[in-house]
């Protein structure tokens, strides 16, 4: 490597360190600035019925603050599944959703998954338009009762039972507002019926919001992913709209037509709105609160438009992105999940679905990684290694190659236009070509996307020190962090690089020394790009290094004899000489 | 035009960078398929050097006996 690219890398390598000082240093000033945009912005939109304060926020409350019952209860549902806390106040908001069968951290059962934020108050309600062009929200006391149960306060249920509560506002003469809910004790999903009929009246159009506001909770103890893949989506006209926010930004989208669901989701759960019939439109709401450092929670609000003019039946599903259940809603709404882009998703479909039917024969993860792993150098064999390579022609043509060698030995150009020239007169050839790489890589990708988005890898664990393949095996953390690299020592990592410097030299592919520099260069930032990929994708890059030198040493693929291709001229010529014999 | 053809082979160098470094070399032809994608972007005006490339990888599979193939010279 000469001089100019050692000089280039090491600025590149400068660059990539000062990088993250330098966002430092200048977002201060684009904070302050997206700051006064919210407040015009909220100022211009406050008339409508969604302004885009991303906060609950004091609404002038109607029809009458002093409709209702006086106090507000918390009512507790609980199921093999879930355990989810209702208020009367506003009708069966949720307080909080916490998910039994996933925890927050490896091990401890106490901290749940928890759905809603604390902060978002009471994030699910129903709001409309009065006649006045006000925004209400419904967020009275409603009196409630429960069908065919007593009236309790806490209900536990089994796998089989279903529960209904219902709750109702009512004038002294009339019931103005009445929503039911129906648990299912084996399902994350809650059946809602929402009847405003007594409110007609007093509604300026034949329509209301069924609103969650406050976003969801991030759940993993990796910040910067629930970040990534936080999002607000919506199903219509066939296409799912996504929406997502930047750090101290504001993004919406709204749309006044048939829609089928909305949701938001975080990186493995999410919160979803599925009206039985299609809804009259939505509006999606992203903003951003700070907290430490650099990271931030995105706060995303849905609101989805139902008409008022009969009872409407919607859906809402509290629960993992996990592909089996959301495919069986039969909605679509697994289309939110990470799958890639249309080309790569039929595979990495396919991957997960093998994943998930190998660890009902084998119970870890881990070792369904090592079999996964084993099957697909198996099944790529053939692909690189079809060689068309004759032992006796290469031993034949060895001595010409160094006769090569040895009359370029500056010019290593002409060495292999002259070798290859050689191979092609002898019909043979040592590579496996450029296609059947490139076939692999869409598999690769494949994987990558799995193992990072599938909520099956979760918390699982394997051996040793591996106690979780969605995250980085970390054994201890660092007091300071280094860019790119992350403050957290993982050994994972430290195999894989060991495994693919022992590979690169086994399978002899850089001969010349600026060859060798720049591999080792890259093998370098690989280590620090892995070290905050998942421990999944790094033990799996680690073992598909050592099936690949285990491969090359036990296994080299077979010599095949093979006649030398014959131009098609010379077996023209050949059987023209035959034919002629034979008259 | 010229954007298209740059950006190609910005992406052409980056493939060698990183995807051409994980495996070990296995083109069958020389010059190998990125080089001669590069060579051909270089020289070439986009869609036709598309067509080179496309053409050129299609043929790099264990069926195809490889060898000596530099990128064809423009026409002018």
């Amino acid at each position: 490597m000469d001089r100019k690219s050692i000089l280039g890398f090491v600025l590149i390598f400068i660059i990539i360190i000062t990088l993250p000082f330098y966002y430092r240093l200048i977002s201060h000033q684009t904070q302050s600035e997206s700051d006064t945009t919210i407040a015009t912005k909220s100022l211009a939109t406050s008339k409508l019925a969604n302004p885009i304060t991303p906060f609950p926020e004091p609404e002038a409350t109607a029809p009458n603050s002093s409709l209702g019952e006086p106090v507000a209860t918390d009512i507790v549902v609980e199921s093999e599944l879930f355990k989810i806390t209702l208020s009367t106040k506003g009708g069966g908001t949720v307080k909080r959703v916490l998910l039994k069968k996933y925890s927050k951290t490896i091990g401890n059962d106490s901290a749940l998954v928890e759905l809603a934020p604390a902060s978002a108050g009471y994030p699910l309600l129903i709001k409309y338009i009065d006649i006045k062009g006000d925004s209400v929200k419904l967020d009275h006391n409603f009196a409630f009762s429960a069908l065919s149960h007593p009236t309790k306060n806490a209900y536990v249920l089994n796998s089989d039972d279903s529960l209904t509560l219902i709750f109702t506002l009512s004038d002294r003469s009339q019931t103005l507002a009445k929503r039911s809910l129906t648990f299912y004790g084996n399902s994350y999903l809650v059946d809602q019926q929402i009847d405003l009929s007594g409110l007609r009246s007093q509604m300026a159009s034949d329509q209301f919001d069924l609103t969650w506001e406050g976003g969801l909770a991030y759940t993993e103890p990796l910040i910067k992913d629930d970040m990534l893949y936080s999002k607000a989506h919506a199903y219509s006209g066939g296409e799912v709209e996504g929406l997502d926010v930047k750090a101290g930004k504001t993004s919406q989208s709204r749309f006044p037509g048939a829609t089928n669901w909305t949701a938001l989701r975080t990186k493995y759960f999410t919160v979803a709105f599925l009206p039985t019939q299609p809804a009259l439109g939505y509006s999606l709401i992203g903003a951003t609160k700070p907290l430490s450092g650099r990271d931030f929670q995105k706060v995303f609000n849905m609101y989805l438009t139902l008409p008022a003019s009969k009872a409407s039946t919607t859906r809402i599903y509290f629960g993992p992105l996990d592909y089996k259940t959301l495919k069986s809603l039969n909605v679509d709404l697994e289309n939110i999940m990470n799958f890639g882009f249309s080309l790569i998703r039929p595979i990495s479909k396919f991957f997960l679905w093998s994943f998930i039917e190998l660890h009902r024969l084998i119970p870890n993860y881990g070792w369904v990684l090592i079999i996964f792993s084993i099957l697909i150098k198996i099944f790529l064999t053939p692909l690189t290694n079809i060689s068309t390579r004759s032992m006796k022609e290469m031993q034949k043509i060895q001595p010409q190659i160094i006769a090569l060698r040895e009359k370029y030995p500056n010019d290593p150009q002409k060495i292999n236009a002259e070798t290859m020239r050689l191979y092609r007169e002898h019909g043979v050839n040592p590579m496996g070509g450029c296609l059947p790489i490139l076939l692999q890589l869409p598999i690769l990708w494949a994987l990558f996307i799995i193992f990072r988005t599938t909520i099956e890898l979760r918390q699982a664990a394997f051996i040793f020190w591996i106690r979780d393949l969605s995250a980085p095996d970390t054994i201890f953390t660092l007091p300071f962090s280094i860019p790119l690299y992350g403050n957290q020592v993982n050994v994972l990592p430290v195999l894989m690089v060991i495994s693919q410097i022992i590979q690169q030299k086994i399978s002899g592919a850089t001969t010349n020394q600026q060859q060798k520099l720049t591999m080792w260069m890259m093998t370098i930032f690989f280590f620090f790009l892995f070290n905050q990929f998942p421990s999944g994708l790094n033990l799996y890059y680690t073992l598909f290094n050592i099936l690949a030198i285990l491969q090359q040493k036990y296994f080299p693929p077979k010599p095949k004899p093979q006649k030398p291709r014959k131009n098609t001229k010379e077996i023209l010529r050949q059987l023209q000489q035959r034919s002629r014999r034979r008259y | 035009m010229k954007v298209l053809n740059f950006l190609a082979i910005s992406l052409i160098k980056t493939f060698q960078y990183t995807v051409g470094l994980i495996f070990p070399n296995s083109c069958r032809f020389y010059p190998s398929c990125s080089n001669y994608a590069l060579e051909v972007f270089k020289n070439h005006r986009f869609y036709n050097a598309m067509y080179y490339t496309i053409k050129r990888v299609l043929r790099c599979n264990p069926f195809c006996p490889g060898g000596y193939d530099p990128a064809p010279k423009r026409k002018d």
